[in-house]
């Protein structure tokens, strides 16, 4: 049975999407985005928080569990420190143990048209793994939305698509990502015209790099045929996370003046854009 | 201690008493000086040696021609704040009850007088007669008064005072006045916690009828109302119990009536809207809730309870009345559920349930004592839970006891009931008196139990001596084992079967052990609610769910860990049983960060999904940590924010240090959520 790497799983969401919805957040992404605030998911590795500020040995005292935790010398692994110092990031489920903690909410998914997003990392990198969960959520007319970069394999999203609803399409188009290339454009262009039919909300998050390159952004999304997008203002959210994973981070919080400038500017080229505040 | 017996031996009990009851004047009174509240203060004290309840008509009589009352305000409130009527010593007040005012309203005195002609028991119909007369010869005093008022509201007052007492009201102004005569009269005598039940059913009539005849409009009967609104909440501190704000008058919204109809109508949307535009601690709303409760209702709510003025509380009233009557109600009367000024149910105008007169149980308490006094090794969790409930059985035993109470021949004319068997209220004439019990800080002793299981017997990472001196030190030196209690695995407000289960198994053998007790002859009910989350906890040492010593116990059914968010407590909360006796007040409190605000959509989605699942009661908060923080540092910038305390709303610089604290921390853990 193939297992799902899952970082974690966020019920009553009601924020993001139609509904109230449970957010499953699945480990692995093949882009390194600097404002990633789930760096976890990155990795399909299994790495480990690590909360030094609540190891012991940090504050200069021993518990008496110390003695056996592989940081004192002992066996014990750093995950099983009773005050929880190290946790895994990837929980191992099985579709079917999923969709039992999903279905918990299916009243509330039916009375407010919500329903399952799958967010990440790129859940289109475990599309094989998803199917029979997807299949069981079909079976009762689940609602499921992928947030996804669409930078993932072309048969991943053939895949899914029968069981998707909705996608939510998070664009990289900060310079930082370098991925002006044509590579990156055709084969989004690709897969967003597979999307054709499907419930879309259109995302990017803002980075004050991308007001020096707003022309081109507008160019990219008029190629893509896109008139509604929502910006989403950079913050400096996983900070801590980076921290526990012992990964070297920058800040790329953004400046609402130029988000609103930038917001501003789209518009004036006929893009619905707008501000999303979390 | 000492100097208190000190001063009982030097200064006679009759002065001490005249202390006392100058104290309670002058707490109620804090805008007078002590000088003006010796002048002032009237004190009715019993005459020892006449039966209570005819005593109880002299004070009535005194009262009511001693009285001072405004009546330059919108509708006249005849409750004199210096007036005090005092009980015998060893006798306990009456406390929260709700009377029918939908047959107050209908109320004529003399039809009442007719009845009490035709009673067998001459004493009984001479004591109704004497409390009759002296709210006539009130209510005549305050017509009097009116005459020399030269305003036009005095005028159509004039046309109220005293023919209202005869008639049923024929407008929904007089029907507000007679109520709020009647409330005052209650507060008078000195009756806490008085419950004004559901104004929406009962007041709807006279507004209908009103409308329908083009006497005032939709504008102007929202206009009355405030004013009510406004009135019962003018004497906020002489009304209250402990804290400012505790005062119990809650006005019930929605539920379903006698013939299963439920009820929404017009005026339960005008009382949510006002609530929502006046912002007030007290009074406050409780809103019944079940399937048939529509959107529109639910959404004024939800905008009400974003105010964060903490009302409404809801009650799932479905499992609420399924399981009064497997209690023992009647289910003839369930539809009139009411509840005991915060949430513990009852049945409006036929209850003279006292459903917090008992010290609470404290299960922690409990745990503490039989881990620090016996020394004992057990040799598995399940001997150390069995040795532990059998001393929790004697600590519940010993909160219920037999308690004189109060009468109130006033009460008893407007108990039909009463009249009916010709007993006085509290003596066998109101039918029901199922008085109810309060279990506080379970969610601790869960924890402490599950943080023992797994420390000590299954991972054997401490001693159960070790726990015990790390207890006695305040963990001064356990640091790691503090830590480890707060971060360690299950813990109460979790889905995970194991919690569920104990928490059940504990809940069960509260209700069993509960059903054998008795009050004054009536069996009990038993509920996990209870205000004394911080002054009981105060006198309890550090504990093992990571709780040093004298801090506050979790507040009532809610999550001590940042684990556990909303959908987890509600999801926990409704898998709890609370059949059999368990039904004296089940809250799920929760403070939710007020980003929920801004979904408001869906903040309803999760509450109604929840009360399909079957929680019993919910009452929120909508905070953030900051606003709090800063409040408690610059009480000047907020004096508007309310919050919700255990069962009532209240400002929060109103609030002592302790409950401000508790509260922020709670903040605190769930913003992480
Ligand atoms: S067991 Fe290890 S990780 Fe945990 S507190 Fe002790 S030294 Fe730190
Ligand atoms: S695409 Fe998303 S998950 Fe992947 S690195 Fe970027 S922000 Fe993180």
């Amino acid at each position: 049975m193939q297992l799902l790497k899952v970082t974690s799983i966020q019920r009553g969401c009601v924020y993001d999407g139609r509904g109230v919805r449970t957010t499953v957040f699945l480990k692995g992404c093949s882009l390194h985005c600097p404002w990633c605030c789930n760096p976890e998911t990155i990795s399909t590795d299994n790495e480990i928080f690590i909360d030094e500020s609540k190891c012991l040995k940090n504050q200069r005292m021993q518990g008496r569990f110390c003695r056996s935790c592989e940081r004192c010398g002992g066996e014990m692994p750093i995950t099983a420190c009773p005050l929880g110092v190290g946790e895994n990031t990837v929980k191992y489920h099985t579709p079917e143990e999923l969709y039992e903690i999903l279905i918990k909410d299916i009243g509330l998914f039916a009375q407010t048209g919500g329903g399952v997003t799958f967010s990440g990392g790129e859940p289109l990198l475990q599309a094989e793994e998803l199917i029979p969960l997807l299949q069981k959520l079909k079976q009762e007319n689940i609602d499921v939305v992928f947030e996804t970069t669409l930078v993932a394999p072309t048969d991943a999203l053939i895949r899914v698509l029968p069981y998707a609803d909705g996608f939510i399409v998070d664009f990289k188009l900060q310079p930082q990502m370098k991925l002006y290339d044509t590579i990156y454009l055709r084969r989004i262009k690709a897969h967003y015209a597979l999307l054709n039919g499907k419930r879309i909300t259109n995302r990017l998050v803002f980075v004050n790099e991308l007001a020096a390159h707003r022309e081109q952004v507008v160019s990219v999304l008029r190629e893509l045929g896109i008139e509604r997008i929502e910006l989403l203002l950079c913050h400096d959210l996983g900070a801590k996370k980076y921290e526990k994973l012992g990964l070297a981070h920058t800040d790329c919080s953004a400046d609402k003046k130029l988000i609103i400038q930038f917001n501003n500017y789209l518009k004036s080229k006929n893009i619905k854009a707008s501000l999303l505040t979390i | 201690m000492k100097i208190r017996s000190i001063i009982k031996s030097v200064i006679p009990a009759f002065l001490l008493d005249y202390c006392r009851e100058y104290i309670q004047l002058s707490q109620r009174n804090p805008a007078f000086t002590k000088r003006k509240i010796l002048c002032r203060g009237i004190i009715l004290r019993p005459r020892k040696g006449n039966d209570q309840r005819d005593d109880f008509v002299r004070q009535f009589a005194l009262m009511c021609s001693k009285q001072r009352f405004e009546v330059g305000t919108y509708y006249v409130y005849p409750f004199d704040t210096m007036t005090l009527r005092v009980l015998p010593r060893g006798i306990a007040g009456i406390c929260s009850i709700t009377a029918d005012f939908g047959k107050i309203l209908k109320s004529d005195l003399q039809q009442l007088r007719q009845t009490l002609c035709r009673c067998s028991d001459k004493d009984f119909a001479t004591r109704e007669n004497g409390i009759i007369e002296s709210i006539e010869r009130l209510a005549s005093g305050i017509a009097s008064r009116l005459e020399s008022e030269h305003t036009e509201r005095a005028e159509v007052l004039r046309t109220y005072f005293p023919s209202m007492l005869y008639r049923k009201p024929q407008t929904l102004d007089e029907a507000i006045q007679k109520q709020l005569f009647y409330n005052a009269l209650f507060w008078q005598v000195g009756h806490r916690h008085i419950g004004l039940g559901r104004l929406d059913k009962i007041l709807y009539e006279y507004y209908e009828r009103d409308i329908r005849e083009s006497r005032i409009t939709d504008t102007e009967a929202k206009e009355l109302l405030r004013h009510m609104i406004l009135t019962l909440g003018k004497d906020t501190r002489a009304k209250s119990v402990s804290l400012i704000g505790d005062t119990g008058q809650y006005i019930l919204l929605g539920g379903i009536d006698d013939d299963e109809r439920t009820i929404q109508n017009r005026l339960t949307l005008l009382f949510l809207e006002l609530f929502t535009e006046l912002n007030i601690p007290d009074p406050k709303l409780i809103l019944r809730v079940n399937s048939e409760t529509n959107d529109e209702v639910w959404s004024r709510a939800i905008r009400c309870i974003s105010t964060s003025c903490g009302s409404p509380l809801l009650m799932n009233e479905r499992p609420v009345m399924e399981n009064m009557v497997r209690f023992g109600y009647d289910a003839k009367d369930v539809a009139q559920v009411g509840t005991s000024a915060c949430w513990e149910p009852l049945i409006i105008g036929k209850s003279f349930d006292q459903n917090n007169p008992f010290r609470s149980a404290s299960p922690l308490k409990v745990l503490n004592d039989l881990l620090l006094g016996d020394n004992k090794t057990y040799a598995s969790f399940e001997e150390l839970l069995a040795a532990y409930k059998t001393v929790f059985a004697g600590e519940l035993r010993s909160v219920v006891h037999d308690i004189d109470f109060d009468c109130s021949p006033l009460f008893t004319l407007f108990f039909d009931d009463c009249i009916r068997r010709e007993k006085d209220f509290t003596q066998g004439g109101a039918i029901y008196a199922y008085h109810g019990a309060q279990v506080v800080g379970l969610p601790n002793a869960i924890n402490a139990l599950l943080n023992i299981k797994e420390i000590v017997f299954e991972r054997h990472l401490y001693t159960l001596d070790d726990c015990r001196e790390a207890m006695r030190r305040n963990f001064a030196g356990y640091e790691d084992l503090y830590s480890m209690l707060l971060a360690t695995g299950k813990k109460y407000g979790s889905t995970d079967e194991e919690v569920i289960t104990l928490t059940n198994d504990l809940m069960e053998f509260v209700g069993e052990i509960m059903s054998i007790c008795m009050c004054n002859g009536e069996k009990i009910k038993v509920g996990f609610s209870s205000p004394a989350y911080v002054a009981l906890a105060k006198q309890v040492g550090a504990s093992l769910d990571g709780r040093k010593a004298g801090e506050p116990f979790a507040v009532h059914i809610s999550p001590i860990s940042s684990a556990i968010d909303i959908s987890k407590i509600l999801d926990f909360a409704s898998r709890l049983n609370y059949t059999g006796n368990r039904i004296n007040g089940n809250v799920v409190d929760f403070i939710l960060p007020s980003a929920y605000v801004r979904q408001p959509e869906k903040l309803k989605a999760i509450l109604k999904d929840a009360c399909d699942k079957g929680i019993f009661e919910l009452q929120l908060n909508v905070l953030d940590k900051q606003t709090l923080i800063d409040a408690k540092a610059h009480p000047d910038k907020y004096p508007n924010l309310i919050v919700r305390v255990w069962g009532f709303s209240a400002y929060f610089n109103d609030l002592p240090e302790a409950f401000q604290d508790n509260l922020i921390r709670r903040a605190e853990t769930y913003a992480t959520a």
